[in-house]
């Protein structure tokens, strides 16, 4: 796969371009964060988690929302992380959350990574022009409403104004739309690096059609940056989604995610019910942990320039 | 320099103008309407719509918007629905708890964010870089009332009347007890900026402490730490100030949560508190205020970052002329 040959007479027949230099060595990123000690944890954890989000929920002894015990229990063989104050099972409630995080964390910054890619995309294709220079001041707009005051008014907003629905669909949107800004600026940079580098003038330079050169050369070589962001976003993701609905404006019963879980349990921590708080804030620091370890790892693998030893 | 400062300026003028009107054409969508919340769901239509007049929704959206916006520029938010209170009051009235917490948890951060950096960097790979490493990952990934609510539960229930958990005292009534309410939500808030600029730091230092100027005074004669505190730590400071100035911006939204975690009567819960009750000017009051608050220190940060660093500035004039 040595790329074809470079034609000498252009002009005799349809050139053949280059080949972008992108696909060659993906799996080869995989075993190399899988050689690392911390990668390796790091990647089993994130796929626990994952599995855990997808049949987590059929695993729970009791339904989440039933009373099945007494009123503040602490953990128990029964109960294995004690009861909240209306005697439900925390670790089915734990379960439940987990799904909710997760799955709010992953749908927000898929929606965010491609909203955020393409707008990227198209603000690199227009530099220079209004057209570009409009995406990226929108993307500004956003960035200057701080994060956790933009979340919880918008879905309250939001939420209020269009009656029940599916809060879950609408918190996720709303989060993917707050970190649109990270995935656009992150895809504009590697696009405008892609387009000045040699092997994409090379292809230009052969006829390529424009969207040919994107989709060929430029797409499959901003991947890896964006990837690397979407690790590191799943981790704010989480942190956001909890910190929202621990203020009470996020994910509304009868879901629950793990901030819904401290929200309900707020009044009880000052009084000893230790089970209440820590399980759903480990729920929560050890996603954001191992995402964040995962990103990082990721990050040195596929840019040898960015290891630690400088 | 002006004249950056001047482009920076005019750029954000229309960016807070946009906020203002999302937040306007939010605030004002239908079915909930303030109005209804005030008199109560028994009132007659003819109440609710005496109150919609009071209130001035009776008028059209873009007639209030730019009503408001008059106000603005004279300085005015207008007023709240439920107290009446001028909202510039209200907000001047919490804004001082809020800063105090930010400022400590500034000064928490960088009295132990750039010791730890320059730790990692001087013994860079070795068992004390892993550890702060370790440190900063953690620090980075434990969202901020997660730690509060760590602190609420250890001192409020197993080492109780050592430092106070809940509620805040002012510093103008008793400095020592205010200094020693807001100790507890500043480390809250300190976390996630400490990680952050201990992996700054390092980044930059280890940068700096490779060039060749270094080495001069090394071989010159001049003592190690005096070269890493007096002759590195200065250059390699530059980034580190970039990125305390951005997270002074976002404290202002980790301040909500922390807020309600330690029950502080700061801009956050004002903000919390407004919205449970669809006290709309003082939501669009503090949203507004926040958002003016981040961009002006992204400003200030810019200029900073241009006055040390010739480097920059040069550039700048260049690209413009």
């Amino acid at each position: 796969m040595s790329g074809s040959p470079i034609p000498t007479d252009t002009s005799a027949h349809t050139p053949s371009p280059p080949r972008s230099p992108a696909r060659r060595g993906r799996p080869r990123a995989l075993r190399a964060i899988l050689r690392r000690p911390m990668g390796a944890v790091s990647l089993a954890v994130v796929v626990v988690l994952l599995l855990g989000a997808l049949v987590g929920v059929y695993l729970a002894p009791y339904p989440a929302d039933a009373m099945v015990g007494g009123s503040l229990e602490p953990p128990s063989g029964r109960h294995w992380m004690g009861t909240d104050q209306f005697g439900r099972d925390v670790f089915s409630r734990f379960l439940g959350g987990t799904r909710v995080s997760i799955v709010i964390a992953i749908l927000s910054v898929a929606i965010a990574g491609l909203l955020g890619a393409t707008l990227g995309l198209y603000a690199a294709l227009w530099d220079g022009r209004i057209r570009g220079g409009v995406i990226m001041r929108a993307m500004d707009v956003i960035l200057a409403f701080p994060l956790l005051i933009l979340v919880p008014v918008v879905t309250a907003l939001v939420s209020t104004r269009f009656g029940s629905g599916n809060k879950i669909l609408l918190i996720s949107f709303l989060i993917g739309i707050v970190f649109t800004p990270l995935f656009a600026r992150v895809a504009r940079a590697s696009v405008l690096a892609e387009l000045r580098e040699t092997y994409v003038e090379a292809a230009r330079a052969y006829g390529t059609p424009q969207r040919a050169v994107l989709w060929r050369h430029v797409v499959p070589n901003i991947v890896a940056p964006l990837l690397v962001q979407a690790a590191f976003t799943v981790a704010i993701a989480v942190e956001v989604e909890a910190a929202v609905s621990f203020l009470g404006l996020g994910v509304q019963p009868p879901d629950a995610s793990w901030g819904t879980i401290l929200h309900d349990a707020r009044r009880f921590i000052a009084l000893g019910a230790w089970w209440l708080a820590a399980f759903p804030c480990l729920g929560i620091a050890i996603t954001a942990l191992s995402f964040n370890v995962l990103a990082d790892i990721t990050r040195d693998v596929l840019d040898p320039r960015s290891t630690r030893a400088s | 320099m002006l004249k950056m400062i001047g482009a920076r300026l005019a750029i954000s003028v229309p960016v807070l103008l946009v906020v203002s009107i999302l937040s306007f054409i939010l605030l004002r969508l239908p079915p909930d309407d303030p109005a209804r919340l005030r008199v109560g769901l028994e009132a007659s239509p003819e109440a609710v719509e005496a109150m919609r007049r009071q209130l001035g929704l009776d008028r059209p959206v873009v007639v209030q918007y730019l009503d408001w916006l008059a106000g603005v520029i004279r300085g005015d938010l207008g007023s709240s629905y439920a107290s009446g209170a001028p909202v510039t009051e209200l907000i001047a009235e919490r804004l001082p708890v809020t800063a105090q917490i930010g400022l400590t948890a500034i000064v928490i951060t960088i009295i132990i964010g750039i010791p730890l950096g320059v730790a990692a960097a001087v013994w860079r790979n070795s068992v004390i870089d892993e550890i702060v490493r370790v440190i900063s990952m953690v620090g980075m990934s434990v969202p901020g009332f997660a730690i509060g609510i760590g602190f609420v539960l250890l001192f409020g229930w197993y080492v109780t009347d050592v430092m106070p958990y809940s509620g805040f005292v002012r510093f103008s009534e008793d400095p020592l007890a205010s200094v020693q309410h807001s100790l507890l939500p500043a480390v809250s808030l300190a976390a996630a900026p400490i990680a952050i600029v201990v992996r700054m730091c390092r980044t930059s230092l280890i940068e700096v402490l490779s060039q060749d100027y270094i080495l001069a005074a090394r071989a010159g004669g001049v003592g190690r730490w005096t070269v890493v505190w007096i002759d590195a730590l200065r250059n390699a400071l530059l980034p580190v100030v970039t990125v305390l100035g951005v997270i002074t911006g976002s404290l202002l939204g980790g301040s909500v949560v922390v807020e309600t975690v330690f029950g502080i009567p700061g801009l956050g819960s004002l903000l919390i508190d407004a919205f449970d009750t669809r006290d709309y000017p003082v939501v669009i009051g503090v949203l507004l205020f926040a958002a003016t608050v981040f961009v002006v220190i992204n400003i200030i940060v810019d200029v900073l970052y241009g006055l040390l660093n010739p480097r920059i500035r040069a550039g700048y004039e260049r690209s413009r002329a």
